[in-house]
């Protein structure tokens, strides 16, 4: 007993402890990220910041950090300097600087710098060594005139907390630049002739934001204030994991009291002949209750001290596994807190035996009438011939029937949560994004024409930020990075004088009729309020299926009015336009994604050709269509591929299917129409004809139509178009260090842009992967644990039960082998029925799962049961092995004697 | 001829901090076909010197042979052989297994053996005992001379050579007692097998071949050495 009180104290006392281990983890991650500051007010020496504490217009604490200068590094752009300062107390407690290396500055001209801070200026300094750096001494919210050169010698490396409030405050970017990420040592001086400037840190969000927007509404000036958004993207994952915690929390509470009880259960049933003793010379329930339960209390308080330290110990080794995202540092109120919450689970578990066994008369206590009654109305009918631990198992699993149902159903749930979980992470890590080799990609987020997709919108592209050839070389510029891919996209229109082919029509209707076709669907039509320009008389209603015969009047129903504005500005007014992608990349590029080899129908790509823009290359598989479901409800994409799938034919409404060969063939020429807005709201037009160089979308399933070329074939266009992506290759495989560098670089050369690190990803795939792991081991350790515990406890207690059965046995020459194996048939017996029931509702809901989410069904996991069902059967072997070991240890004499 | 012997069989417990002799020092020879009861007043150590020559217990000290050879040479495997082969034991509370039917019971010490019953010797047994309408039943249906009864049969069931029997009418009403008894007696002589019974009723007693008289752990009377 007193281990299984043990065990249920380490599980519940260990709920606490995974619940402040997620809070100080969530917290420190933001305090570390950001600071435990709500808002900050930049040039806060304009505003009488003080004033308004004091009397009550911002609540809490305000802190300041005193800027003395702007710093840069010789070598480098004055724009990848810092602020140089120093935080007052408050500012300290708030900004909550964290020091990754070395410490915080004690004497004069030691300073310790943010580490992105120290990559953005280049400095490859050490702790210890000096660096000079070019400075421009505060004025206020100006600088006075004239550089200057300062060494310091280089003391702390910190954690980054200003480019993290640069991403994480909004309208941060504009006034982030006044808060320093170097700091030197307190009450340092301005140099003589200028004035330091101030950084305010209110750590209260709602009163120091009011403030701001009042005093900036009646003075009618910026307050230059940057508020914390509540949750930021730096630790979602460990929100994410929150939920996971949450549940094995649930799991741990429920698992703990199941334990509890079942220990107590079987305790008591041992204590059987004890209780009914004790109320056969007058003990009352009460008594009976509180003899038991302060027994059980008793054992709580004393072995409190080792379960709360292993429980302690676990959560700590957990968060250390989880990395250094995850702290542990419970305060002396949440260990009082795990030691209360694991003798509370105990004894509020134990109550329900204690009360079920308090109920019972003496003589049922005394005698075991239960079992009487059951063999009195069993029909047993006498075996002439039998194996006799084979037989006696049965019979006592006869006789014990649907007492051991608790633990075959909690083998179940290990086995459906084990197999579960086992078969999901193997679909996670299993899965992994593949990018090539591309180490970095930059992302262009604005989009290319955001009104008409007919035009090109050039003026959403003149923002200081763009991904332009100037840009690419500066990552080039970058001593790690090998080369640099850039592709751009753009909207090109071909032209029909005739008819559009209808293979193109039935591409714009599978696309559903977005704004980039000429006609829209019936929730565009509403959306644009557009007049039908045809078809009045028709209701959406009647094309709700569409056929052959009816597709044409439909394509009626309702253009597009951007295409009939730009038809009519770009004078095209007798033909028709299709509006398609044009993706432009570099030639090596090609060969990785949708151009390759094997997806090629026919002709060939000859680049040269492509770069003189004689050629291009489409995208048009040879037979695309739709059809509907034999509801006719659902939409299907029908390529040449599915037709063949036998079981979409059969699922399909033959009558509603529409399919199209590709009219397009190598050497064709198509008329090319470049439509561009430059911001003045005139649209210029520059034609061209191209020839077809190659056709591609052999393997493709999608009605989509689109046009390749490279990126000196888009030049050919007299205008010039920004990149869209740049992909970025490193010389060397990326690490740690080398990320942070690249990172730091590239959020430099592309402020506010879209930064995606496949280094990074495949950290977080790492990271992610391990979580699962953890958990889903932490959660099969935890349910074998229970299960082992729970076969234990009923071994001991059948064991004990049935001493004076093993010492007649044994008298009677029963080897120690017979008797062990007549307990192992029974367990066995009692796992098989767990496993059984547990795998039949494993693979019908994982199939099912399979079935809900992924439209599939999913290959079935064995594994994971047999191996259960391995360490579970000789853990219960060696278990019992053990246990009769100690049986038969005692004499024959000793265990047949009455008790 | 001496089918089982000891020799200065010595017994001792510890009880808290003091030992407590329960054998002392005991030798003694039994024939084969012996009828012995072993009497003595409670505590005098009758049950223990019964349990160590039944190797159901272990002694401190001395040894037991049986034809011949010292029980000290078997291990645990060999000792359960002997007892389902060669040893028949009769306790006071029947120790029948609960689950296991009047038939079944008797049939156990065979069934341990994996050998095929001698359904004529079987059947004799349980027309001397009188016990064939009860053999379907559960020991828990069974009336305490019935119970002892089945235990009789089990005892004998694999033909043993000895029957040990510790106070067999001990928890018996008297007429169920002497009819047990008789049985005992009878079933020895008719299938030859030395019954060694330990008693405190001197009743049962006079009824044996021989009395050895146990006090304090020591043999005070031999009725065999006093011819």
């Amino acid at each position: 007993m007193i281990m299984g009180i043990v065990l249920a104290m380490i599980f519940s006392s260990g709920i606490p402890f995974f619940v402040s281990c997620m809070q100080s983890s969530t917290k420190e991650i933001q305090y570390r990220k950001q600071g435990k500051q709500k808002v900050i007010v930049t040039d806060a020496q304009n505003y009488e910041l003080n004033k308004a504490v004091a009397d009550g217009s911002i609540i809490g604490q305000i802190g300041y950090a005193h800027v003395i200068s702007y710093a840069w590094s010789e070598s480098e752009d004055f724009s990848d300097g810092t602020m140089i300062g120093w935080l007052d107390d408050r500012a300290t407690e708030l900004y909550y600087p964290v020091v990754l290396e070395g410490r915080m500055p004690e004497k004069e001209k030691e300073i310790a710098i943010e580490k992105s801070a120290l990559q953005r200026m280049r400095l490859d300094t050490k702790i210890g060594e000096e660096i000079t750096l070019k400075t421009l001494i505060c004025n206020s919210d100006e600088f006075l005139k004239g550089e200057k050169e300062v060494t310091y010698k280089l003391v702390g490396i910190l954690h980054d907390k200003k480019s993290n409030i640069e991403l994480f405050y909004d309208n941060a970017i504009e006034k982030v630049g006044k808060i320093p990420a170097a700091f030197v040592v307190k009450n340092s001086k301005v140099e003589v002739g200028g004035k330091e400037a101030l950084v305010a840190f209110f750590n209260d969000y709602w009163t120091g934001d009011t403030y701001l927007s009042e005093i900036s509404d009646e003075n009618h000036i910026d307050t230059r204030a940057v508020n914390s958004r509540s949750v930021t993207d730096s630790y979602t994952m460990v929100i994410s994991n929150v939920g996971t915690v949450i549940f094995l929390s649930v799991l741990l509470a429920f698992i703990s009291c199941f334990g509890i009880v079942n220990v107590f259960n079987s305790n008591l049933k041992e204590r059987k002949k004890q209780i009914g003793m004790l109320k056969a010379v007058g003990a009352t329930r009460k008594q009976i209750i509180a003899i038991f339960g302060r027994e059980a209390l008793i054992i709580c308080l004393f072995t409190a001290p080792l379960s709360v330290a292993v429980s302690y110990g676990a959560v700590k080794l957990f968060a250390k596994i989880m990395g250094e995202n995850f702290i542990f540092k419970p305060d002396f109120t949440v260990l009082i807190l795990g030691v209360v919450f694991g003798v509370a689970c105990v004894m509020l578990s134990a109550i329900i035996p204690l009360f079920n066994i308090s109920r019972l008369s003496p003589m049922q206590a005394i005698r075991n009438i239960e079992m009487m009654r059951k063999m009195k109305n069993k029909k047993i009918k006498s075996q002439t011939s039998f194996t006799v631990s084979k037989h006696l198992a049965k019979r006592k699993l006869i006789f014990s029937k649907g007492k051991n149902i608790a633990i075959s159903s909690i083998i179940a749930c290990s086995v459906i949560v084990s197999c579960l979980s086992i078969s999901f992470l193997g679909t996670v890590i299993g899965y992994s994004y593949d990018y090539h080799d591309i180490d970095y990609e930059v992302r262009h987020s604005g989009g290319i024409g955001s009104t008409n997709s007919f035009i090109n919108y050039l003026n959403y592209q003149s923002n200081e930020f763009q991904l332009t050839e100037n840009s690419k070389h500066e990552v080039l510029k970058i001593p790690q990075v090998s080369d640099v891919y850039g592709d751009k996209t753009i909207n090109l229109n071909i032209v029909f004088r005739d008819e559009v082919p209808e293979y193109l029509e039935v591409c714009e209707y599978f696309s559903g009729f977005t704004t980039s076709s000429r006609f829209l669907d019936a929730d565009e039509v509403s959306y644009y309020e557009a007049p039908l320009t045809s078809g009045e008389n028709h209701t959406e209603t009647e094309f709700s299926e569409i056929t052959e015969d009816n597709l044409k009047e439909y394509m009626q129903f309702a253009v597009n009015p951007d295409y009939t504005h730009t038809k009519k500005v770009a004078g095209f007014e007798n033909e028709e336009l299709i509006n398609v992608e044009v993706t432009a990349q570099s030639p090596e590029l090609f060969f990785t994604d949708e151009i390759t080899k094997e997806n090629l129908i026919d002709g060939e790509i000859n680049i040269d050709k492509l770069n003189s823009g004689e050629e291009i290359i489409i995208y048009a598989p040879r037979k695309i269509g739709f059809c509907y479901d034999s509801g006719g409800t659902a939409l299907y994409n029908l390529s040449e591929e599915a037709e063949k799938d036998v079981d979409i034919e059969k699922t399909i409404n033959q009558e509603l299917k529409v399919v199209v060969e590709s009219p397009f063939k190598v050497g064709d020429t198509l008329k090319l129409s470049l439509l561009c807005d430059d911001g003045s709201g005139k649209v210029t037009r520059e034609d061209k004809e191209v020839k077809i160089g190659a056709i591609v979308g052999k393997k493709s399933l999608s009605g989509r139509f689109g046009i390749f070329t490279t990126l000196e074939g888009l030049d050919t266009f007299t205008t010039k178009f920004n990149y869209d992506t740049f992909d970025i290759e490193l010389k060397e495989e990326c690490t740690i260090e080398v990320d942070e560098i690249m990172q730091a670089e590239l959020s430099t050369i592309f402020p506010g842009k879209n930064i995606f690190s496949v280094f990074a990803l495949h950290e977080a795939e790492k990271q992610e992967k391990r979580v699962g792991i953890i958990s889903v081991s932490s959660l099969i350790l935890v349910f074998l644990c229970v299960s082992i515990s729970l076969i234990n406890n009923s071994i001991s207690a059948q064991i004990r039960d049935g001493k004076r059965t093993l010492g007649t046995l044994r008298a009677v020459g029963a080897s120690e082998k017979e008797l062990v194996s007549s307990y192992f048939i029974q367990i066995a017996n009692i796992l098989l029925l767990g496993f059984g029931a547990g795998s039949v509702i494993y693979l019908c809901s994982y199939t099912f799962i399979g079935r809900v989410l992924t439209g599939d069904y999913l290959p079935i996991t064995v594994w994971p049961i047999l191996m259960i069902f391995i360490v579970l059967s000789v853990a219960c072997y060696i278990n019992l092995k053990i246990k009769i070991k100690a049986i038969t240890k005692n004499s024959i004499v000793e265990n047949i004697r009455e008790l | 001829m001496n089918i089982i012997e000891c020799k200065n069989l010595t017994k001792e417990y510890l009880s808290g901090e003091n030992t407590v002799v329960a054998l002392n020092d005991v030798s003694l020879e039994f024939e084969k076909g012996e009828f012995c009861a072993i009497t003595g007043p409670s505590g005098s150590g009758k049950s223990t010197f019964l349990h160590v020559l039944s190797s159901l217990e272990n002694a401190t000290s001395g040894e037991v042979i049986y034809n011949n050879e010292s029980l000290k040479n078997y291990n645990d495997n060999q000792l359960s052989i002997l007892r389902r082969r060669r040893f028949g034991f009769v306790f006071q509370a029947y120790n029948l297994v609960e689950e296991l039917t009047g038939y079944e019971n008797i049939l156990l010490p065979i069934m341990l053996d994996k050998k095929k019953p001698d359904e004529e010797y079987l059947n004799k047994i349980i027309d001397i005992l009188g016990i064939e309408d009860r053999l379907s039943h559960l020991p828990s249906a069974l009336s305490g001379g019935q119970q002892q009864r089945i235990a009789i049969a089990r005892a004998l069931a694999n033909k043993p050579s000895i029957l040990f029997a510790d106070e067999p009418t001990g928890n018996l009403d008297g007429k169920s007692g002497r009819e047990v008894l008789s049985l005992l007696k009878y079933v020895s002589k008719e299938l030859g097998v030395t019954l060694i019974l330990v008693t405190h009723d001197l009743h049962v007693a006079e009824q044996a071949d021989r009395v050895i008289r146990i006090e304090d752990g020591a043999v005070v009377e031999d009725s065999k050495s006093n011819q």
